[in-house]
C-alpha cells in the first residue's frame, strides 16, 4: 500500500473546467471518500489517478513517486466501476484472473491468488459461471475480487453501489469497511451518496465545481463545515440556511452572514415564528415543514408531536448548534 | 402470398438442380418434367471429369476466399477498434474519408487498380485480390466493426486498461471476442463476396493455374459443345457450398444483414 498525492491537479473539457488546481493527500491505508453533486469532478479526479484522462496540469504521486508519465496498468492501481466493467465473454475465474494474466504471472500462481480473492468475498461457488448468470451484489463481489486480486497500493471506487438496491447497498457498505480493515489498504471512494461517505471514509473530501471545499473526519466536516455548500450538501434533510436578518439570532457580522441550523438540533418553542406547512411522518423521526416568512425550514422532531398543517410554531436552537457562514463567499464565520 | 414468393425465389433452384440429374442430351426444354424419367447423379463426376483442373478451381478459390475473410476480419476489425475507442488527431476526419470511398464504384476504380498492379508486377497472381483485404478495402466492413465497438460500454476497454492491457491486448482480449456477432457477419459476407467473385479474378487472373470456380465454370460454359446438364451439374457444385454456409449459419446471417441495414 502507499500514500497518494495529487498536487495542483486540474483537468478541462473544452471551456468546461472538471476538476481546478487540486490538491490532495492520502495516507497509506487511508480511506478518503470524494463526495459532492453530478458533475463535480469527483469521477474525473478517479480517472485522473488511474491513468484514464490526461492531466492538463498538476501532478499524480503514488508511493512518492510521480505516475503522470505511467499508463494505467502501470501505475499499480485498481478500479472498481459503477457499472462493474465485468468482461461478459469470461468466467468469473477468468475474470478475476484476468488482471494477473496480463502480468503475465505463473499459472499457478494466478489460479492461488484468483481462489484466494474468490473466497474473501464468498463467490468461491461461482469461479465457473458467467457474469450474466450473477445477481447485481454477486457481480460487485466479482469486480471487487478482480481488483483486490492484484494487490494495488491503491484501490478507486467509482461508485460502486449506486446500481444495487437499498438493502444490498447497506450489506455491501459493510463489506467494504470490513474488507478496509482487514487489508489496510489506500482506498479512493466517489460516491454523491452522503450516507456512504459518512459511515465509510476515515476522511471526506467535498467537491464542488471542480474544487475542494472540505477535507475532514465525518464528523469534522458534518458538525463544522466550512462553507454554506458543504453544510447544506451533507446531511439529510440538509441544514436549514437562512439570513441572518430573517431570525432572532444574533448576526456576528451585522446583516451580512447566513445562519445555517440542522434540523436535529432544532426544537419547538423559541423566538424563530413560523407556520407549520407539511409533516412527513418516517417512523424513527418526523420532518416539519415550517414556513418562516419568505423562507423555509424543516424541523426532525421525535414522533407523536401533534402539529399538523396551518398550526403557528415557534422554533428554538442552541447557540452551539447555530453555524454562521458570509452571505456572499458562503465562506464559515468565526 | 409467402408460398408465391418461396416458389418465386426457389424455382431457378430447382430448375438448376433438375437440370442438373437429368439424362444427357435432353436439352433446358426437359427441365423438371424429366424427374420421372430418372435421375442422373453421374452427371456430378463428369461435370468433374470434364471441367479443366476443377478441384485446383476449388483449391484456388478456398485458398483466396480464407485468406480474404482472414483479411479482412484482422483489417477490418483493427480499424474499427482504432476509429471506436482510439483518440488521435484527424481521427473523425479520416473515418469520413474511409466512409467516402464507399461511393467509389468498383468499375472507376478498375483501371488506376489494374495500372498500379502491373507496375508493381502483381498481375496473374492472388495480390490484387488479397492486399486490398489488408489495406482497409472494404470501409463498410470498418463501419460495421467501429459500430459495435461503440456500442459496448467503454469501462469494459478502460477496466482493461486498468487491468494492464495496452491497446492492443485490449483488443485481441476484450473487445475481439465481445465482437463475435460482426466477426460472423463479416466472415459470411465476404465469404459470399469471395467465393462468388468473378470481375476480379477475370482482371487480374489469366493463367489456367491461377483461375478461380467462377473464371472456370465461365470457361466451360464457352466451351465446345458443352451439355446443358453437366454445366448445371458444375453450377450447383460452385452454389452448394455458399447454400451450406447460409443454412449452416442462418441465425448469424439474418443478424448480420439486420446489423448492417443490408437488404436483398
Amino acid at each position: 500500500m502507499a500514500a497518494l498525492e495529487l498536487r495542483r491537479l486540474s483537468k478541462s473539457f473544452g471551456d468546461h473546467q472538471v476538476v481546478d488546481a487540486i490538491d490532495l493527500q492520502v495516507t497509506d491505508g487511508e480511506f478518503l471518500v470524494l463526495v459532492g453533486a453530478s458533475g463535480c469532478g469527483k469521477s474525473t479526479i478517479l480517472r485522473l489517478i488511474a491513468g484514464l484522462e490526461k492531466a492538463d496540469a498538476g501532478d499524480v504521486r503514488i508511493g512518492g513517486h510521480s505516475v503522470l508519465d505511467r499508463d494505467p496498468g502501470d501505475r499499480d492501481v485498481a478500479m472498481v466501476f459503477q457499472n462493474y466493467a465485468l468482461y461478459p465473454h469470461m468466467t468469473v475465474r477468468r475474470n478475476i484472473a484476468f488482471p494477473l494474466r496480463m502480468a503475465r504471472m505463473p499459472r499457478e500462481q494466478v489460479r492461488a491468488r484468483s481462489e484466494e480473492a474468490a473466497a474473501m468475498l464468498g463467490i468461491g461457488e461461482l469461479l465457473e459461471r458467467k457474469p450474466s448468470q450473477l445477481s447485481g451484489g454477486q457481480q460487485q463481489r466479482v469486480a471487487l475480487a478482480r481488483a483486490l486480486v492484484r494487490r494495488p497500493q491503491v484501490f478507486l471506487f467509482d461508485e460502486p453501489l449506486s446500481n444495487v438496491d437499498a438493502r444490498l447497498r447497506a450489506e455491501m457498505r459493510a463489506e467494504l469497511a470490513r474488507l478496509h480493515q482487514r487489508l489496510g489498504a489506500t482506498m479512493i471512494y466517489v460516491t454523491h451518496d452522503q450516507v456512504e461517505a459518512m459511515t465509510l471514509g476515515d476522511r471526506i473530501a467535498v467537491l464542488h465545481q471542480g474544487r475542494v471545499q472540505q477535507v475532514g473526519t465525518p464528523l469534522e466536516v458534518y458538525n463544522c463545515p466550512a462553507n454554506s455548500f458543504v453544510a447544506a450538501f451533507l446531511g439529510s434533510p440538509p441544514m436549514n440556511l437562512l439570513p441572518a436578518a430573517a431570525t432572532p439570532w444574533a448576526d456576528p457580522l451585522g446583516a451580512n452572514a447566513v445562519i445555517g441550523f440542522r434540523p436535529q438540533q432544532a426544537r419547538l418553542g423559541g423566538s424563530l415564528q413560523g407556520r407549520v406547512e407539511l409533516v412527513e411522518e418516517l417512523g424513527s423521526e418526523s420532518l416539519v415543514h415550517v414556513r418562516c416568512g419568505d423562507h423555509a425550514v424543516v424541523l426532525s422532531l421525535t414522533p407523536g408531536h401533534g402539529l399538523g398543517p396551518g398550526e403557528p410554531v415557534g422554533v428554538a436552537v442552541e447557540a452551539p448548534h447555530l453555524h454562521h457562514f458570509d452571505r456572499d463567499s458562503g465562506v464559515r464565520l468565526p | 402470398m409467402i408460398w408465391l414468393l418461396i416458389v418465386l425465389f426457389l424455382l431457378p433452384l430447382v430448375w438448376m438442380v433438375a437440370l442438373s440429374v437429368q439424362a444427357q442430351g435432353a436439352g433446358l426444354e426437359a427441365g423438371m418434367a424429366s424427374f420421372p424419367q430418372g435421375v442422373h447423379p453421374e452427371n456430378y463426376a463428369a461435370a468433374v471429369e470434364q471441367m479443366e483442373g476443377f478441384w485446383h478451381l476449388v483449391g484456388n478459390t478456398t485458398l483466396l476466399t480464407v485468406l480474404s475473410i482472414g483479411g479482412q476480419l484482422f483489417c477490418c476489425s483493427l480499424a474499427g477498434y482504432a476509429f471506436a475507442r482510439m483518440r488521435f488527431a484527424g481521427r473523425d476526419v479520416l473515418f469520413m474519408l474511409v466512409l467516402g470511398t464507399m461511393m467509389l464504384p468498383p468499375q472507376v476504380l478498375a483501371i488506376p487498380q489494374f495500372l498500379l498492379y502491373r507496375e508493381l508486377g502483381l498481375i496473374d497472381t492472388f495480390y490484387p485480390l488479397l492486399l486490398p483485404t489488408l489495406f482497409g478495402g472494404a470501409p463498410f466492413f470498418i463501419f460495421l466493426f467501429r459500430q459495435y465497438f461503440l456500442s459496448l460500454p467503454a469501462e469494459l476497454s478502460e477496466a482493461a486498461r486498468v487491468d494492464g492491457c495496452g491497446h492492443f491486448r485490449t483488443f485481441f482480449f476484450v473487445m475481439l471476442p465481445l465482437a463475435r456477432p460482426v466477426v460472423g457477419t463479416v466472415a459470411i459476407f465476404t465469404f459470399l463476396a469471395t467465393w462468388n467473385d468473378f470481375w476480379s479474378p477475370l482482371i487480374y487472373l489469366n493463367s489456367p493455374e491461377n483461375q478461380t470456380l467462377t473464371l472456370g465454370l465461365a470457361a466451360f460454359n464457352q466451351s465446345y459443345r458443352v451439355a446443358v446438364e453437366l454445366l448445371m451439374a458444375a453450377s450447383s457444385m460452385i452454389l452448394a457450398p455458399c447454400v451450406l454456409v447460409y443454412f449452416l449459419f442462418q441465425k448469424v446471417f439474418i443478424r448480420g444483414v439486420r446489423l448492417s441495414g443490408a437488404k436483398g
